[in-house]
């Protein structure tokens, strides 16, 4: 009983995170949440959170972390500036390649140099940062007006439900999927039980910079350039999506891959919301951070408490 | 002794947790001067009442009473100044500390000078406690993490004696321990008797606790069954309450020959590793082959090397057709399964469901163009863990919440439904109760009937001599006897190869 009672409520409480946010900033906004325009822009904030989420909750189901992806993602996204240059089409696989080295590197700082996931991605962030403000030369590259164009609704609607059916697929129906979860379980069992731990914790990571580099190529779409700044706040909302939907920071088969779906639109609406509500920049950042607190708080589990790898 | 004072009476001790009701109202009298034996299968109960008394966990209900007065320790070192201390099952060491740091941990402030720890004072002390119970050889200024698993029970049992306990709790510890550190602890023990304390002992080893007990008080499922004096200690009467039906008395294989077809099926070549010296045997087709020796003898390295988990400094193991096992992966290819001795670290996801476990081995199997179908995954497990008789309540139960002898059926339940040929068991009935201790060893019967081959590595020597057809002791790494299966070998002859 004391079971199933810990489990609904775990269960719930991401639905009931994001309905109450809705709720909330439906009322202080006098409805402005469901106009058609603002769900656009909520389709918006929330494509970059949700494809992000989708590709760290692996990382996250195998019991690891990752801070680095809004640096591969602005290195991913430079890269594919500077590839527009000689010909637009050509930004799609230098940003998907590029997020695809700096992912396969942070598999092989963790992996192979056998550094912890926190501390080895930290080390490896300050790295492409320092790619990054190299490549960039101190100022910002602009992508041919042409590209600005691909950036249609209809697009990034298939990209995110693909993206997610795909994700939902590999998380729960597939072998990988579950190797993954095991490995977070408990990895020494899950080598014994013919589970190649290395190469399970590598491909997280390898597809975790792929997807990045996608969202690079996509942040370059939207806005036309390539900065220091691109990428900036998507480890934070990748996190507190995460986190506000569930996800454990243990990993394991408590892992489940809605809570990267519901917590992705949480935290979309949440941003927005505050938008709506005409907050500042800095009024943002400080709420999104008590929200963080709040998540980690909530969910942190204290008496299993596990070191994150 | 008859007369003895009563120092310790629990009255009606009730402890749940969630569901499951460890304790169901149990009675206990603890007489100065004696060794009462706690005696039980898995799940009965035993543990849960002496970490209650060793102040580990609060009960729900019931009251202690020490020396007449009330007692309720919240903590184990509030215990330990009462003067009851518990020696777990478990480990219970700091790694990172040295051998006297543990012995005196909590105690530092005895060597305190001006806030500075004397050190010097504290290895001397260290090595006067060591000495007083007979331990040798073990360097006082050593990290725990240097030493071997025994040497840390040890330095349990000596900062146990620092403590100089009125009441000793002795859980399962003999089974982590040599002979010689058994020795150690008994002498430990008849010390205390003779200085008019008392003990608390439990133990699986049905022979050992009658050996040392002076009463035995029999739990079944969290229910007192019934204490019997020594003058009345009888194996069969004490399996019978321990189960509540009678046992056979013999539970291992009933033939006495050696049996298996010529044909071999993995093989060893000149292994070594850490603590294995150039080792060469092979397996054949339904045999089951049995390794015996000290816990430090390197029996458990050769169950990993057996099946890829470990690297070999050199030689090889490879498989009926010459092909190398590399790694475990190679090793499954092959169709060999390994259970490993923690069962809860290398065989199980215990903070995972009964059906994650189970399933893990076999997902290629299940898998059609990289679809695993929840249904079939869902029957696959349900079907194995009927199979092996898994007491669960759904294959969606933690596997947490099951008894030690569960939770191995669930880890025999994935390599059974994998479908190896060759299984690897390293201590497959460690810490199990006799009931499903039974069971298993009629599932290898089973097996071999069936052809497959086994690895056994046990520290149970009546389970090798028992269950093998050919034994191969090991000491300090190197193959020291070989025995093949006869209706007179004995222990004896065993341990005159291991030490």
């Amino acid at each position: 009983m004391e079971r199933l009672k810990k489990i609904n409520l775990k269960t719930v409480f991401p639905f009931l995170g994001l309905a109450a946010v809705i709720i909330l900033f439906q009322v202080l906004t006098g409805g402005k949440v469901f106009s058609i325009r603002n769900l656009k822009a909520i389709m918006n904030d929330s494509f970059f959170i949700l494809i992000g989420t989708v590709a760290f909750s692996f990382i996250m189901a195998v019991g690891n972390l990752d801070l680095s992806m809004g640096t591969v993602m602005a290195v991913s996204c430079t890269c594919a500036a500077f590839a527009s240059g000689i010909s637009p089409v050509l930004a799609i696989p230098a940003a998907v390649l590029a997020g695809l080295v700096l992912g396969c590197f942070n598999g092989f700082v963790h992996v192979h140099m056998g550094l912890g996931s926190l501390i080895g991605t930290m080390a490896t962030q300050s790295v492409f940062q320092g790619i990054l403000v190299l490549l960039l030369d101190g100022g910002t590259l602009a992508a041919p007006v042409s590209m600005l164009k691909w950036g249609s609704n209809g697009l990034k609607i298939t990209v995110m439900i693909l993206v997610s059916l795909v994700g939902a697929y590999i998380f729960n129906f597939t072998a990988y999927g579950k190797q993954c979860k095991a490995v977070g379980a408990c990895s020494e069992a899950a080598r014994l039980s013919g589970v190649s731990v290395k190469k399970v914790k590598y491909m997280t990571f390898i597809v975790m910079g792929g997807v990045v580099g996608l969202l690079g190529l996509f942040s370059l779409i939207r806005t036309g350039t390539a900065s220091a700044a691109t990428g900036g706040t998507l480890m934070m909302n990748v996190w507190c999506a995460a986190l506000l939907g569930g996800l454990p920071l243990s990993g394991g088969s408590a892992c489940r891959f809605r809570s990267a779906v519901i917590g992705s639109f949480t935290m979309a609406f949440l941003a927005n919301g505050m938008t709506l509500m005409g907050l500042g920049t800095h009024d943002k950042q400080l709420i999104q951070g008590i929200v963080f607190l709040a998540a980690i708080a909530i969910s942190f589990d204290r008496k299993n408490l596990v070191v994150i790898k | 002794m008859e007369n003895a004072k009563i120092i310790l009476t629990a009255e009606n001790m009730t402890k749940s947790f969630g569901i499951t009701r460890a304790l169901k109202g149990v009675p206990l009298q603890l007489k100065s001067g004696e060794v009462l034996g706690l005696i039980g299968e898995n799940g009965s109960g035993k543990s849960t009442l002496t970490s209650i008394i060793a102040g580990i966990q609060p009960a729900d209900a019931g009251e202690i009473r020490l020396n007449g007065a009330p007692y309720g320790a919240q903590s184990s070192v509030e215990a330990c100044r009462q003067g009851i201390c518990m020696i777990l099952q478990e480990k219970a060491t700091f790694d990172h500390l040295s051998v006297a740091q543990n012995i005196f941990v909590g105690d530092e402030k005895r060597f305190g000078r001006f806030g500075i720890l004397d050190i010097k004072r504290m290895n001397r002390e260290a090595e006067d406690i060591l000495k007083s119970i007979g331990i040798t050889g073990l360097e006082v200024k050593k990290k725990i993490a240097e030493c071997s698993f025994e040497e840390g029970k040890l330095v349990e049992l000596a900062r146990a004696a620092s403590t100089d306990p009125q009441i000793l709790i002795v859980d399962e510890t003999t089974t982590a321990l040599s002979q010689n550190g058994r020795n150690i602890l008994y002498r430990m023990m008849e010390k205390m008797k003779r200085e008019n304390k008392s003990i608390i002992f439990i133990s699986h080893d049905i022979d050992e606790m009658m050996e040392k007990c002076d009463r035995l008080m029999v739990l079944r499922d969290g229910d007192y069954i019934d204490t019997i004096g020594r003058g009345d200690f009888s194996a069969a009467r004490i399996k019978k309450l321990m189960v509540g039906r009678e046992i056979a008395d013999n539970y291992y294989r009933e033939d006495h020959t050696c049996s298996y077809d010529k044909e071999v099926v993995l093989k060893l070549e000149e292994v070594s590793t850490e603590h294995l010296h150039n080792i060469n045997l092979e397996l054949h087709r339904g045999e089951i082959l049995g390794f015996s020796g000290l816990a430090d003898s390197g029996m458990h390295d050769i169950g990993k090397a057996a099946f890829g988990a470990i690297r070999l400094s050199s030689g090889r193991v490879c498989d009926k057709d010459g092909e190398t096992v590399k790694n475990p992966q190679a090793a499954m290819h092959k169709k060999i399964a390994y259970i490993g001795k923690n069962r809860d670290q290398e065989s199980l996801f215990i903070n995972s469901p009964i059906k994650d476990n189970i399933s893990v081995a076999s997902l290629k199997k299940l898998s059609k163009n990289t679809f695993i179908p929840p249904r079939k995954e869902r029957e696959f497990v349900l079907e194995w863990a009927e199979r092996l008789e898994v007491k669960m309540q759904d294959i969606d139960q933690y596997v947490m919440e099951l008894s030690g002898g569960n939770k191995q059926k669930v880890a025999l339940a994935k390599w059974l439904g994998f479908g190896a040929d060759i299984f690897i068991l390293d201590c497959p009935t460690r810490g199990i109760d006799i009931g499903v201790k039974a069971s298993i060893y009629r599932l290898m019967e089973n097996l071999k009937a069936q052809g497959k081959s086994i690895l056994l590595i046990s520290e149970e020597m009546p389970e090798v001599i028992g269950m093998s057809d050919r034994i191969i002791v090991l000491k300090d790494g190197v193959q020291s006897g070989e025995f093949e299966r006869d209706e007179t070998l004995s222990e004896h002859a065993l341990i005159n190869c291991m030490v």
